[in-house]
C-alpha cells in the first residue's frame, strides 16, 4: 500500500463531508483522481451514505405524525396543571379555614365526629396514629377510604352530607 | 418532505427557527407547534433508525418534544434549536435501549497495528458495471447492517448521512470533542462497510478497524 493512501483513508470520510480545509481537501482530491483504490473507498462511502439516508426516509415515511404536535400539547398542558395533590393541598387548606366553622355549626352529631376526627388527622399528628383514627372514625359511623395519593397518603371520610378529604401533610378539606 | 430544515423562500418565508423558540418561550402555543411540526418527521427518523420500532419510535418523538417544551426556557440559543433537539432525541434513544437492556455492542476490534495491513481497495466489485447492481443490493441490506452497529455508532451515522448534521452540530448534539467526532465517524463507516459485506458475501478485505 503507498504511503499515500495511509494518508488518504482516514480523510476520504471529511472530504465528502466537506469538513477539510482547503489545503488538504485539495490534497485528497488529487490524490484520489490518480488512485483507483481510494476513488473506489470514495465511491463505497458515497453509496453507503445514499442508501442509508434512502433507507431511513423509507422507512419512516408511512408514519403519520400528524397527531404528535396535538399529542405534545395535550401533555403539556396536563404538566402545567398543578398535580392533584398539590391542588389537593391548596384547595383543602382554604376549605378547611373558610369553612370549617359553618360546617361545624350546621352539621350533625355524626360529622361533628368525624370531623373531631379529622383534626386529630391533622399534619401536626404524626402518621403513625392515623390507622387507630382511621378505625375510630370509622366506629362513629363515618365512611373512610383511604386513598394513595402517590407521595401522601389520605382518606376520604364521609358523614351524611358533609365529606372531608384529607392528606397526610395538608390540612383537612371539607366539601359538602 | 415538508418537514426540516429548509432554505428560506422568498416571499412568504416561514418564520426561522429563533423566531419560533423565541415565541414559544414567551408562552405562543402556536409558535411551538410549528417548531414540533417542523422537526417531527427528522426526530421520528432518527429514533426510528436508533430503535427500529415503530412505535416506541414515535413515543420518542413524542416525549423529545415534551422535553423541548419543558427545557424551553432554559434554552439560550448557544447551539441551534435543532441541534439542542436531537440532542435530547439521541439522549431519549440511548436511555430506551438501555431501559431495554440493549447492551451497547462493542464488537471485536483489531488494534491499531492490524488496521494498517487492512487498508486494501474496499472491493473490486464497486469498480465498472457491477456498481450499479452493488448499490441496489447495498440498499437492500443497509438496514440490516445499521441495526447490527452499536448504539454510538448507529446514532452517529444517522446523524450525519440522514439528517446531515456538521462535525461542529455533531460534536454539540453527541456532548462529544471534534476529534471524536472524526474518529466515530471514521470507525463507524468502516463497520457498516465491513456489515455490509458479510451480508452481501464480499470477500474483500475491511480497511481497518477500532472502536471511537
Amino acid at each position: 500500500m503507498k504511503r499515500r493512501c495511509e494518508e488518504s483513508v482516514p480523510l476520504l470520510g471529511p472530504f465528502l463531508d466537506g469538513e477539510l480545509l482547503e489545503e488538504d481537501r485539495a490534497w485528497v482530491a488529487e490524490h484520489a483522481a490518480g488512485c483507483d483504490a481510494c476513488a473506489a473507498r470514495l465511491t463505497l462511502l458515497a453509496a453507503q451514505r445514499d442508501a442509508l439516508r434512502e433507507a431511513v426516509v423509507r422507512r419512516a415515511a408511512p408514519a403519520d405524525l400528524s397527531r404528535i404536535a396535538d399529542a405534545v400539547l395535550a401533555r403539556v398542558e396536563r404538566e402545567r396543571a398543578p398535580a392533584p395533590v398539590l391542588r389537593l393541598r391548596v384547595w383543602g387548606t382554604e376549605m378547611w379555614r373558610e369553612r370549617r366553622g359553618r360546617i361545624s355549626a350546621a352539621a350533625g352529631l355524626a360529622v361533628a365526629a368525624s370531623l373531631a376526627v379529622v383534626a386529630l388527622l391533622s399534619p401536626f399528628q404524626s402518621g403513625s396514629v392515623k390507622g387507630p383514627l382511621l378505625a375510630d372514625a370509622r366506629n362513629s359511623g363515618t365512611t373512610v377510604e383511604e386513598i394513595d395519593f402517590e407521595n401522601h397518603e389520605g382518606a376520604v371520610m364521609q358523614s351524611g352530607q358533609t365529606t372531608v378529604i384529607w392528606v397526610d401533610d395538608d390540612g383537612p378539606a371539607v366539601v359538602r | 418532505m415538508s418537514e426540516g430544515r429548509k432554505p428560506p423562500e422568498r416571499g412568504s418565508s416561514p418564520p426561522d427557527d429563533r423566531s419560533l423558540v423565541r415565541a414559544a418561550q414567551g408562552g405562543d402555543a402556536r409558535a411551538f407547534r410549528a417548531l414540533v411540526e417542523r422537526y417531527q418527521r427528522r426526530v421520528y427518523q432518527l429514533a426510528l433508525g436508533m430503535v427500529r420500532d415503530s412505535d416506541e419510535a414515535m413515543d420518542i418523538t413524542q416525549e423529545t418534544f415534551v422535553r423541548v417544551h419543558r427545557y424551553l426556557p432554559s434554552f439560550k440559543g448557544d447551539s441551534s434549536f435543532f441541534t439542542w433537539t436531537y440532542r435530547i432525541a439521541t439522549n431519549l434513544c440511548l436511555d430506551s435501549a438501555r431501559k431495554r437492556g440493549r447492551s451497547e455492542r462493542v464488537e471485536m476490534d483489531e488494534s491499531d497495528a492490524e488496521i494498517e495491513s487492512r487498508m486494501d481497495p474496499p472491493s473490486a466489485a464497486l469498480a465498472g458495471p457491477q456498481r450499479a447492481a452493488l448499490n441496489a443490493e447495498l440498499k437492500a441490506k443497509i438496514d440490516e447492517a445499521l441495526a447490527a452497529l452499536s448504539e454510538k455508532h448507529r446514532a452517529i451515522l444517522l446523524l450525519r448521512e440522514v439528517e446531515g448534521l456538521s462535525y461542529e452540530e455533531l460534536a454539540r448534539t453527541l456532548g462529544i470533542r471534534k476529534g471524536t467526532v472524526m474518529s466515530r465517524l471514521f470507525h463507524a463507516r468502516l463497520k457498516m462497510q465491513r456489515k455490509l459485506r458479510e451480508y452481501l458475501g464480499d470477500e474483500a478485505k475491511d480497511e481497518g478497524e477500532g472502536e471511537e
